[in-house]
């Protein structure tokens, strides 16, 4: 599993009938320091719950279905909105908060 | 499974409600000799781990699945142990962060080759035997 940034959205009308009702947003990958990290891709937002900027964590690859039936042709899923990261900030040292979301309690 | 270390926590309160009660950790993979290797990944934690321990990953769903006891839960990451230590060519030793990133305190993963293969290599040659070289032999010292 990874963390991702909502970067974007897409809307695809012509698509595969078990696809219908979900959600297409653009993530971009995370790093533990809150850094991108590959090149963004398309991700199906399971948990219904993600909007632009938020942080979020996703499953991968074959998995990624099970989270919404195992019906889907899907190798992204959104599982969840992240409110929280803490990071060590060396092996050994004080753990530090990197990403917390406060702004977005209220919804 | 891979070894890795465990180096942060995530919390997430809206979420699919099968990853409910579970916890979430950001572990570092590493070598045998606990040099970090390949990208952070996040796991469902199913061993009690905490930030520093080392720790065993099993990357694969079905797996993940069973461990978690949720039949249809979408996790592709699982801790399943906490590592003591290990053993190769007949040295048991405990697992411990490497000196060079703990000297640097730079969490960023770093090939222990990376230095002879910078580009600048060539133009820090005139003041490489005070620098370069030195450093590489603390490393060796070091680690022995």
């Amino acid at each position: 599993m990874q963390l991702g940034r909502v970067v974007g959205q897409v809307v695809a009308s012509v698509k595969d009938p078990s696809l219908e009702g979900h959600r297409l947003l653009i993530v971009q990958g995370l790093d533990e320091m809150g850094g991108a990290v590959g090149n963004p891709f398309v991700a199906v937002d399971a948990a219904r719950c993600a909007g632009p900027g938020d942080v979020v964590y996703l499953c991968l690859k074959r998995d990624a279905a099970i989270a919404l039936g195992d019906k889907p042709p899907v190798d992204a899923a959104i599982l969840g909105y992240v409110d929280e990261v803490a990071v060590e900030t060396e092996p050994g040292g004080p753990v530090r908060i990197v990403e917390r979301m406060d702004a977005r309690q209220g919804r | 499974m891979r070894l890795a270390r465990v180096i942060g926590t995530v919390v997430s309160s809206v979420q699919d409600p099968r990853f409910d009660g579970q916890k979430l950790l950001l572990v570092q993979p590493v070598d045998d000799h606990a040099n970090p290797v390949d990208r952070t990944l996040l796991a469902v934690d199913a061993a009690q781990a905490g930030v520093g321990d080392y720790v065993l990953v099993v990357q694969e769903g079905k797996s993940a699945r069973a461990v978690m006891g949720v039949a249809d839960a979408p996790c592709e990451a699982i801790i399943v142990g906490v590592v003591d230590h290990v053993q190769t060519g007949g040295e048991q030793r405990a697992l411990t962060p490497p000196p060079t990133t703990a000297a640097t305190g730079d969490v960023s993963s770093r090939p222990v080759g990376a230095p002879r293969s910078r580009p600048e290599g060539p133009a820090s040659a005139p003041e490489g035997p005070a620098g370069s070289p030195t450093t590489t032999t603390t490393t060796k010292a070091r680690m022995r």
